[in-house]
């Protein structure tokens, strides 16, 4: 793969986490989710075969949608503002998330000659970023959708960094079965309050 | 060949997500439930030992291996004690979980969530527990916070915490893959118990990492919480002897089970501190839980001392507590229609509600490790020897049983003070006559352990390199 699609690929990811970290709003972060998904897609290929790399991809978009669908079914999903004036809470978290992301790469090459000598630098630098910034995104926020849009990001950071160590198909079918699990546990928190016991 | 794995996973996973769609039928769910895990542990208790069974004529052989997706599934014998234990658990929980409000879930996925822990123990390599655990968690959330509820902060928390010690297990498992014979101060090898340990400070909400304890307890329904945190309290703790057991770098550093002994005795007075000082009665599950933790890591950490057949000996009788307890403030909170449990709301709780009132009081007396009572044997011989490491440990372990006593004291006086206001309740038949004879067989087994608790150390079969290697 050439640097140039993996930049690209890591600059996509931190654009996306950074979304998801600052803007509130429905439908913008699960379409940052969705194109997260594509940019760890691409830097999965340098470490799997495309068919393996495909199905991270194709459970992330399908836990998106999952809970897309369950929000426009609720009834909860807004218009989009995309010019919406920016609050002093997103500047901040913004500034905390660039300050993450300086501070992994600042930190990449020690890391690489510690503690992950196989792996790739732009690899390393995507992975370890996103779960940086998952992390922040959980700590900071306590809305249920963000928590699970954090928690996936997180997921699929460590996925992407633990698919660059080992291969295992049984490991492949419980991260699939922990992405859709938490996907369906998102849509349950976006529902459950306004659920009817029977 | 029948596989085992089978036999304690794959009929219980199948019978409970079959079961999902039908939970709008209550009774036949749970009624299910009951028996298949009843039978489930009985099945587990009397297996014989060369795993091969004779009847009809005919021998029928079992395969402790299942193979799947490239990697092994293996129930020994030595793990059955466990696999008992955990539908045991099941088994006490559901049979009479009709009576209380919880979720309608509650029967399926308390099934479901048997068979995963014991599908965590038995998953080879087995670090790939990490992921099944996570999936636990998840599994258990519409339990925790069933449908109509708001959300709650208890629960996010406990979400993100357990999800972030997955990656810590998995990478440490990876670091150490083939360097087993490296010299125990290698930083490769601190780096990986660090995370290792680390990694289950999060799963088993070691102090300080315990706040969704006390927060989930408060949060969700008492009969819910005990349930899931008590078999997550048996299948981690278990499944840390596993690496104590599998990995010789980590059992052979430095000060790692005076470490553990440190750690417990801490859990053991925070939580009683913690336990003496909380003022709604809700959270006090989570503070036991931290105890109770904490008495299990001491035995651990006493583990060349023989401390391993008490932290065995402590399942059975600390489920006790736990059941008595739980359904005592569930009974309070369904049938009573308790909403707050306050202190100020239980004000002459003894007049309107006798018995429930003493299924609370012995069964915190019983964890405190009061004398008569089901865990006195057991703590006695913890105590004693904590006592013989190092005198000091008294001092610790004393605040953490005063503190609870000193709780006790105050429980009494509330209860025991004039009544605010009548409530509605007459206590049925049916929980006078539980509560009655489950504080007899906490007694029971409080003067007789010799007779009830022996065949439960086998849990700790499993473990020989451990036991061989340091006793």
């Amino acid at each position: 793969m050439t640097p140039t699609r993996e930049i690209l690929s890591v600059g996509l990811i931190f654009l996306c986490a950074l979304v998801n970290l600052t803007r509130r709003q429905w439908l913008t972060n699960l379409i940052a989710l969705a194109l997260q998904y594509i940019g760890v897609f691409v830097l999965l290929q340098d470490v799997r075969p495309i068919t393996m790399a495909f199905v991270p991809l194709f459970v992330g978009l399908m836990t998106t949608l999952t809970m897309l669908v369950t929000l426009i079914g609720s009834g909860k999903m807004q218009k989009p503002v995309f010019f919406e004036q920016v609050s002093m809470g997103e500047v901040f978290r913004a500034i905390a998330g660039l300050v993450a992301v300086i501070f992994v790469a600042l930190l990449i090459p020690t890391i690489r000659r510690e503690i992950f000598p196989t792996t790739g630098t732009f690899i390393l630098l995507g992975s370890l970023g996103l779960v940086l910034l998952s992390l922040l995104q959980v700590g900071m926020m306590i809305e249920p959708l963000y928590i699970t849009i954090g928690l996936l990001s997180m997921l699929s950071g460590f996925q992407l960094l633990y698919a660059s160590l080992e291969t295992s198909a049984l490991l492949e079918a419980l991260f699939v079965a922990l992405n859709l699990g938490l996907g369906l546990v998102g849509a349950f928190f976006l529902v459950k309050q306004e659920d009817v016991v029977p | 060949m029948i596989s085992m794995p089978l036999i304690w996973i794959g009929l219980p996973l199948l019978i409970g997500t079959a079961l999902i769609p039908f939970t709008r039928y209550r009774k036949i769910s749970i009624g299910i439930v009951s028996v298949v895990s009843l039978l489930l542990a009985i099945v587990a208790l009397i297996f014989p030992s060369n795993l091969a069974i004779e009847a009809f004529g005919r021998r029928y052989e079992f395969n402790p291996l299942l193979s799947l997706l490239g990697r092994l599934i293996q129930v020994d014998y030595s793990d059955l004690t466990t696999i008992a234990l955990l539908y045991v658990l099941t088994f006490a929980w559901n049979f009479i979980s009709l009576r209380f409000k919880v979720s309608q879930y509650f029967a399926p996925l308390s099934l479901v969530t048997a068979a995963l822990w014991v599908t965590m123990l038995s998953v080879e390599p087995f670090l790939y527990a990490a992921v099944i655990v996570t999936i636990i968690v998840l599994v258990s959330v519409p339990l925790i916070s069933p449908r109509g509820e708001t959300d709650q902060p208890g629960l996010f928390r406990y979400l993100i915490l357990q999800t972030l010690a997955k990656p810590l297990i998995l990478l440490s498992g990876w670091m150490l893959a083939g360097i087993g014979s490296a010299p125990s101060a290698s930083p490769l090898i601190i780096r990986a118990a660090v995370m290792v340990l680390l990694g289950f400070a999060l799963w088993l909400a070691v102090f300080p990492l315990h706040s969704w304890l006390p927060m989930i307890s408060f949060e969700s329904h008492p009969w819910v919480t005990s349930m899931l945190l008590g078999g997550r309290q048996l299948a981690l703790l278990v499944y840390l002897l596993h690496f104590f057991d599998q990995f010789a770098w980590l059992r052979n550093l430095p000060n790692i089970f005076p470490s553990l002994q440190i750690i417990g005795l801490i859990m053991i007075t925070i939580g009683g501190l913690s336990v003496a000082s909380t003022k709604d009665f809700k959270r006090l599950f989570g503070y036991f839980f931290l105890i109770e933790t904490g008495y299990s890591l001491l035995s651990i950490g006493l583990v060349t001392s023989g401390g391993l057949d008490y932290f065995a000996l402590l399942f059975v009788p600390r489920f006790l507590c736990y059941w008595l307890w739980s359904f005592s403030l569930a009974e309070l909170a369904d049938q009573a229609g308790f909403t707050e449990f306050s202190l100020e709301k239980l004000k002459g709780l003894f007049f309107n509600a006798p018995f429930l009132t003493v299924g609370l009081f012995v069964s915190v007396l019983a964890m405190a490790g009061a004398p008569v009572f089901v865990l006195f044997p057991v703590k006695r011989m913890v105590w004693m020897l904590a006592g013989s490491v190092d005198s000091r440990w008294l001092i610790l372990l004393a605040i953490g049983t005063i503190a609870m006593i000193a709780f006790l004291m105050n429980f009494l006086r509330i209860v025991l003070s004039p009544i605010n206001q009548k409530i509605n309740y007459n206590e049925s038949l049916f929980a006078k006559i539980v509560v009655s004879g489950v504080v007899l067989i906490i007694v029971m087994v409080g003067i007789f352990p010799h007779v009830f608790l022996p065949p439960w150390i086998h849990l700790i079969d499993p473990f020989t390199n451990l036991l061989s290697t340091l006793q």
